[in-house]
């Protein structure tokens, strides 16, 4: 047993995975740059330069975190877990709708801050902190019920927000929880059940433009203008983006602002008509390439703790990923999920690259024992 | 390692592996799904995004102004806004209010979009023409809530307050579905305006001009950003008709507040001078659209106003006839100086008593004077003697029985009868009775207007039958190359017989005959008057109502040994024809006045009154 720890030495350069940084400063740079076309003839054009103090207080959160060492967080994390949940308590309770939802939670300090984006970063440390052990037994009844409560709580907070994305990679993770535990057969049936029945509640829950989105996924033609309109106008720029794309600040569709939200939800259509199918096979490349790295960091990590906050990021990166790509290529309903280091907005950003964060924490601590 | 003992920790990472594998798929999907959409179906959404930021609007070209023969507007264009709709981008649940703000029927907007997509050709359709100030500013603020709704600098029919000559203009109507089926209209799409009768119609393919086409770049607001392309519309041809305004001002005048129709021409050329019909519509209305209120009156109206009298409705020709009839006689030599009738006031013939309207008798009587005083006694003896095909052939060489091929649409011919006829039609032999009630313009055989004045004009020149026309010849080889007027019909008249005709035709002004009223003292008129029965005299007289009222006509023309002007005027249960005569004096006198200043200030004269008209 050695004990080391990069910090303490003089070989932190050494430790530094210069894979997983490479390809997150690519995937940020590319979305940055895509920003700053999708934006440059709009009222959102200052969103390019907001976007790069993000990143660069992101990729400073990054290097804290970095060589911060995350048993602390794993250890901190019931106090962090009770605080996310009084912290989405307090959205729900006090602040006002903004859009038809209660999400951003202001600070003091000017800005506003998503409490459901906090709670990511926590469920990863809770489930290392409690899910541990799960690896090496069978799960009972108790243990099971315990899961429950730590993502049902925030998936229902955020559900009420409404926020059904998020919600839904909540339950993406937790899926994964149980997926690495052993659990007997019955345990198995019980869930299911559960979840066909929880379903028609769910969908019963829904708001009129979730569902909207979901039937118009179904059939855009008969959805209502806005919900069919943004399918409509997402294929057509992915589409029309052919195999070497319209080029840099030419796609017609995003720069005659036919394209929604082409900075934020949308960036990746926008990226898709500027940049073509060519673009659109190396962005997927770097993400595919970069949840490997993070799986294999999870594979060769340290302990159970380390391997379940780099699987979980892996998850929750996937699951963030595929929703968005999924809707643009118009094969997932819109459900409002930021792309991962290339949609314009700060609580992503910040969210994802602390994540990366603690993965890279792993990687560094990974012959720590 | 706190992962636990190695076989669960090699289980975990298989789960791990599997995990792995999830993701390779997941991405692999997504990626097919991406060649699908940008590299196997780019062409499509190509297209799509094209249509998206490319819009193609029609820019109407300008219909052709028609004027008179010295330059006086009869009908222009004048711009006008219209809302054009793009009928594939078209909401449903915009159109009630588009319909509500553009005071548009809904449901008959509704009915139109899909007509337009089954028959139109282009994606564009009109709305509505000729659009309000209110209506262009609330389409321009809302234009980026009605992105199916265009603005388009269009062009707007506009005739003279309460038109001019509006029969033989016609009018512009949006094209129905029915005659985009016509040859005629083969170029035309669904919501283009049309000549829907009348000159507008008949020369529409020359009028309509030419749509031009924008294409511009747009963003989703609907803003327009940069013109692309431009084809500029070809304006029209303007057309000058053989009309002059002031003929055509007091044809009108004089049937104001009658029925019947006026028919001026140069018997000379056979160029329309003055083509009146009454009652009138207004055909400002068919551009600017009728209520529906005001559309079945017009429809229902038993007075038929849309009726072009002079060439669409026929008549009893009455004793207008008599001077063909007498032609027929003096070209068969029946008529010469020896035949002479006695009149006592009837023919009893067959076995029935034909009264002459002249109760006392005119007793002996030549052609002249038979003609002057319109003896009916001269003419059904005459009419014996020619029996009814004789009589028949010489009409049909007036041009009688058949339609003049005026230079405007639905003429109708009229009737000359004959034996086989009378046979084909009623199963029935030719009665010589009828004969006699034929030769003095009763019986079968009717005639419109027009075919009168051109019957008599051409007798009056010597036998020379022009095809009327409204536009000239000239006019006609600049305006519509490769189509021409044909030549006269002609069937030369002896010099001396012409003499009696002339004659006889000038007493009836002149010396004491029944056209008195025609007489002008600085022109020789010549002409003839005719009453025609519509129900027997005796009906009549019971009935006592306005529409058994005898028609009346008279047919003139001057100057007398060579005419340039002949007028047909008929007066539908005009009773007397002293009236139609005195009509027909006042478009002569102003044709003189006209000719009078012609002849004084050349061409100029021309350009003279073109300004003085345009105020």
């Amino acid at each position: 047993m050695i004990l080391r720890s990069p910090s303490s030495t003089k070989h932190w350069l050494r430790d530094i995975d210069w894979v997983l940084v490479g390809i997150v400063i690519a995937i940020s740079l590319m979305g940055l740059r895509q920003i700053y076309s999708a934006t440059l003839n709009t009222e959102f054009a200052s969103a390019y330069g907001q976007h790069c103090v993000w990143l660069a207080l992101g990729f400073v959160l990054f290097w804290i975190v970095s060589t911060f060492n995350y048993h602390h967080g794993v250890g901190a994390s019931p106090i962090l877990w009770i605080a996310g949940i009084v912290l989405l308590g307090v959205v729900l309770a006090f602040t006002e709708p903004v859009n038809g939802a209660r999400r951003w939670l202001p600070t003091p300090f000017g800005f506003s801050i998503q409490a459901s984006e906090f709670m990511k970063v926590v469920l990863v440390l809770v489930v290392a902190k409690y899910c541990s052990d799960y690896t090496t037994k069978t799960l009972g009844a108790r243990d099971i019920v315990t899961i429950g409560v730590i993502f049902g709580m925030p998936f229902g907070l955020v559900l009420l927000q409404p926020d059904l994305g998020t919600a839904l990679s909540i339950i993406s993770l937790a899926g994964m929880v149980l997926y690495l535990s052993t659990i007997r057969a019955k345990h198995w049936v019980a869930l299911c059940l559960l979840a066909v029945v929880l379903l028609p509640v769910g969908w019963s829950m829904l708001k009129p433009y979730q569902r909207d989105r979901i039937t118009g996924f179904m059939d855009p033609d008969k959805a209502p203008r806005s919900t069919g309109y943004q399918i409509r106008q997402s294929k057509i720029a992915v589409g029309a983006g052919g195999i070497w794309g319209q080029g840099h600040v030419q796609g017609s569709q995003t720069q005659l602002r036919f394209l929604p939200t082409p900075h934020t939800d949308f960036i990746f259509a926008a990226f898709a008509e500027e940049e073509g199918f060519v673009g659109i096979v190396i962005a997927l490349a770097l993400y595919y390439v970069l949840l490997m790295r993070i799986v294999e960091i999870g594979k060769t990590a340290a302990d159970a703790e380390g391997m379940l906050v780099a699987i979980g990021v892996a998850t929750l990166l996937l699951f963030h990923i595929v929703v968005n790509v999924g809707m643009v290529a118009n094969k997932l309903p819109v459900t409002g999920l930021p792309l991962p280091l290339m949609s314009y907005g700060g609580s992503s950003l910040l969210t994802v690259l602390t994540m990366l964060g603690l993965v890279h924490s792993v990687r560094m601590r990974r012959f720590v024992n | 390692m706190t992962w636990g003992p190695k076989t669960q920790r090699r289980v975990t990472v298989r789960r791990i592996v599997w995990f792995q594998a999830v993701i390779s798929a997941a991405f692999l999907l997504l990626l097919l799904a991406f060649w699908k959409i940008q590299v196997a179906d780019n062409e499509q959404y190509r297209q799509l995004a094209e249509q998206n930021r490319i819009k193609a609007l029609p820019i109407p070209a300008a219909r052709g102004n028609i004027v008179d023969r010295y330059g006086r507007a009869l009908a222009r264009s004048r711009i006008a806004m219209s809302a054009v709709i793009d009928r594939e981008s078209a909401e449903p649940e915009n159109l009630g209010r588009i319909a509500a703000r553009l005071g548009l029927d809904p449901d008959l907007l509704a009915e139109r979009l899909s007509d337009a997509s089954a028959y139109s050709k282009s994606r564009h359709f009109v709305l509505k023409e000729d659009l309000s100030v209110a209506e262009i500013a609330f389409l321009q603020a809302h234009r980026s809530e009605f992105q199916e709704i265009d603005l388009v600098k269009g062009m707007s029919r506009q005739y003279p307050e309460s038109g001019v000559a509006v029969h033989a203009m016609g009018y512009v109507a949006e094209v129905s579905k029915s005659e985009l089926n016509l040859r005629e209209f083969l170029l035309n799409d669904f919501g283009d305006e049309i000549g829907k009768s009348g000159i507008e119609r008949q020369y529409n393919r020359w009028l309509s001009g030419e749509d031009g086409r924008q294409r511009f770049l747009v963003n989703s607001l609907g803003r327009q950003l940069e013109t692309l392309s431009l084809v500029d519309a070809t304006p029209g041809e303007n057309l000058r008709l053989t009309i002059d305004l002031d003929l055509q001002a007091v044809s009108e005048l004089g049937l104001e507040g009658r029925k019947g129709a006026v028919v001026a021409l140069d018997p000379r050329n056979g160029e329309i001078l003055a083509m009146a019909s009454s009652p009138v519509y207004d055909p400002n209305k068919f551009v600017t659209g009728f209520s529906s209120s005001e559309w079945a009156t017009l429809n229902s109206d038993p007075s038929n106003p849309m009726l072009n009298r002079s060439i669409q409705g026929t008549w009893a020709m009455g004793s207008v006839f008599k001077p063909i009839v007498g032609l027929a006689g003096l070209e068969a030599g029946l008529a010469g100086p020896d035949f002479k009738v006695h009149c006592p006031g009837g023919l009893q013939f067959g076995g029935r008593y034909f009264r002459c309207h002249k109760r006392g008798g005119h007793g002996t009587v030549s052609l002249r004077k038979a003609i002057a005083q319109s003896c009916d006694v001269y003419f059904y003896q005459l009419g014996h003697k020619l029996g009814i095909d004789r009589l028949a052939a010489y009409a049909r060489i007036a041009g009688l029985g058949d339609k003049t091929n005026v230079d405007l649409p639905d003429e109708v011919p009229g009737l000359v009868p004959t034996e086989r006829w009378k046979i084909r039609r009623m199963l029935q032999p030719w009665n010589p009775g009828e004969t006699i009630i034929v030769a003095i313009g009763q019986g079968a055989m009717s005639v419109t207007p027009i075919q009168a004045a051109h019957a008599i004009g051409g007798l009056a020149v010597g036998g020379v039958w022009h095809r009327p026309h409204m536009v000239s010849r000239r006019e006609l080889a600049a305006v519509a190359p490769g189509s021409e007027l044909p030549s006269p019909r002609i069937s030369p008249v002896a010099r001396e017989h012409m003499d009696v005709l002339h004659e006889a035709m000038w007493s009836v002004v002149n010396g004491g005959g029944t056209g008195g009223q025609a007489r002008l003292k600085a022109l020789e008129v010549c002409g003839k008057t005719g009453t025609s029965q519509r129900v027997s005299n005796a009906t009549r007289l019971k009935a006592n109502r306005e529409d058994f009222e005898d028609d009346a006509w008279f047919v003139g023309y001057a100057p007398c040994r060579s005419p340039e002007v002949v007028v047909a005027v008929l007066l539908e249960n005009g009773k007397h024809s002293y009236y139609a005569a005195a009509v027909a004096r006042d478009v002569i006198q102003v044709w003189m006045l006209n000719r009078a200043e012609d002849l004084l200030t050349d061409t100029e004269g021309t350009l003279a009154r073109s300004q003085g008209g345009q105020g």
